[in-house]
């Protein structure tokens, strides 16, 4: 289960690392709320593959907590902040 | 081989496999051209390879609490993916973010005329100003009401007259998605090659 818990988190920190570079170089404020979704399933994926690992089911809550905040963050930017792009 | 050998290796497979999709949604999302498909990266490839960890998590855990939760979790997932991907599709549509020569057909252009040119139409052009004056109390100051007035004047033009040349010709549809194209460098085309590929 080591070598699985590893493979999984060298792939969640490449898949990491890709959408933070979207984040970094993302043109509008759209293509980042749209990658900063993507951060936020990952982490959820990260939590729950740690949670796997070790057997424990303390950090479960948490990936109810992130979903939720991760809709509401996406579709709050989509909502206002975007305008402000519309010269 | 007994049963929780067969649940762990199951579990590690959904697991490296959610992984491997996550990694597939992040390369998309870096390597795809435009929002839709950045979006769609964000939307399809992210939710399987997220509900495969879920699934992967749970083949682990095994108890009846941490199943419903991560269900839950998924659920919640596939919900919500769907209204925020087209929040995010239906906001970028009218601010020019989508490159309009990578659609095949675009469904959106006339109820997005009237959506956009109530968010975002530049004043018109005074060429056509005897159809185009707004409502006296909108149009009072300059700027965002100015911009409103000619949202305002648009949506009158399409109810109450159908039969004018912006409202029947679709080539000559002069809407704020084409006015937005004019603005951002790309004059010079002829009237409703927004439709670029049509065109080639």
């Amino acid at each position: 289960m080591t070598a699985v818990a590893v493979t999984v988190a060298v792939l969640l920190a490449v898949a990491l690392g890709l959408t933070l570079v979207r984040i970094i170089r993302g043109p509008s404020i759209l293509d980042r709320a749209v990658a900063t979704d993507v951060l936020l399933a990952v982490v959820v994926a990260a939590i729950a593959t740690e949670a796997a690992y070790s057997r424990d089911a303390t950090a479960l809550p948490v990936l109810v907590v992130l979903a939720i905040l991760g809709f509401v963050g996406s579709v709050s930017v989509a909502r206002f902040a975007a305008r402000r792009n519309d010269k | 081989m007994t049963l929780d050998a067969v649940l762990d290796v199951a579990a590690s497979v959904c697991l490296i496999a959610g992984a491997l999709l996550c990694v597939a949604a992040g390369a998309a999302l870096l390597r795809f051209p435009d929002l839709l498909a950045r979006m769609h990266a964000a939307a399809k490839p992210q939710v399987l390879g997220l509900l495969l960890v879920m699934l992967g998590c749970a083949l682990r855990l095994r108890t009846g609490v941490d199943i419903t939760t991560l269900v839950l979790v998924g659920a919640f997932q596939l919900a919500t993916a769907p209204v925020a991907a087209h929040m995010v599709g239906r906001t970028g549509y009218p601010h020019g973010e989508i490159r309009r020569d990578l659609l095949i057909t675009d469904e959106l252009a006339p109820p997005l005329d009237r959506t956009s040119s109530a968010r975002s139409c530049p004043p018109p052009p005074p060429a056509r100003s005897k159809r185009q004056a707004g409502p006296p109390h909108l149009s009072a100051t300059a700027g965002a009401p100015r911009r409103r007035a000619g949202g305002r004047w648009r949506r009158a033009t399409r109810t109450t007259a159908p039969s004018s040349a912006v409202g029947r010709d679709p080539a000559a549809r002069t809407g704020p998605i084409s006015s937005d194209v004019r603005r951002r460098g790309l004059a010079g085309r002829p009237r409703g090659s927004r439709w670029r590929w049509m065109n080639r």
